[in-house]
């Protein structure tokens, strides 16, 4: 049973098209609540989960699909959290290193989820193999999210 | 490979194994070969719990418990509790 590239490339527009949706929906929201720089990593942490985990998957590090999303969506997510906390170097650092949080805690979350749905799309991942990372994985992204959705609140009112 | 390869549900009673070769012919990842007049497991790890070989063994040799392994399908039916979609014809009664 093969799983190659060529395979996986194939998959990419079956896995854009269900995001594509959402993706808008919430770079908009972004885009108005968090401006230009965190709606583009949003954009880029999905991409990063439905194009660049299927092209990468047999080179990412660790053996659980979610943990390959995590450090994907880390690695794509760390320019952007960087961006924030250089820009406005005059507020104070907690402020600036916060605003990166809200970055750097839910994108990777996403991407991890997104790589946790290409299970579904392999060759040789089992349900069960599936099952126990969904009861491993899926809190520590929602908590992730979570965490991140209530510090993007709590920095606006400051 | 990957941890969601290796875990499975797959179960082999090689007593009620008559020999006609339908499972080793189906599977996909070549879990079982011909040992003489029984098959056995070889690669049981390799299992992606598909359902085919329990689907054509016609003594009920074999049990796994297949699905699609789709995690936003299996996380909307924990939260609904529906049931998973699957690919097997025999658990949709077609």
């Amino acid at each position: 049973m093969r799983f190659d590239l060529g395979d996986r490339l194939t998959l990419i527009p079956v896995e854009l098209v269900h995001v594509l949706l959402p993706m808008l929906i919430v770079t908009v929201v972004v885009f108005f609540t968090g401006g230009l720089l965190a709606s583009a990593a949003v954009v880029a942490a999905t991409l990063a989960g439905v194009v660049l985990f299927p092209i990468l998957l047999p080179w990412l590090p660790t053996r659980d699909f979610s943990s390959k999303g995590f450090i994907l969506g880390g690695v794509v997510a760390l320019p952007f959290a960087v961006a924030v906390f250089l820009r406005n170097l005059d507020a104070a650092w907690w402020l600036r290193a916060g605003r990166a949080l809200t970055l750097l805690l839910p994108l990777p979350s996403v991407t991890a989820y997104l790589a946790l749905n290409f299970t579904g799309s392999t060759t040789f991942t089992s349900r069960s193999g599936v099952r126990r990372e969904i009861f491993t994985y899926i809190p520590i992204m929602a908590w992730m999210l979570g965490i991140g959705i209530v510090l993007t609140i709590a920095l606006s009112l400051i | 490979m990957i941890r969601a390869s290796e875990l499975n549900t797959l179960q082999y009673d090689p007593e009620l194994c008559i020999g006609c070769e339908m499972c080793v012919i189906v599977c996909p990842h070549a879990v079982f070969a011909m040992n003489s007049r029984v098959a056995q497991l070889i690669h049981p790890e390799a299992c992606m719990e598909c359902g085919a070989c329990q689907l054509n063994c016609p003594t009920g040799a074999i049990t796994v418990e297949s699905g699609v392994g789709c995690a936003a399908a299996m996380i909307r039916a924990a939260l609904t509790g529906q049931k998973e979609p699957t690919c097997s014809f025999a658990q949709q009664g077609v």
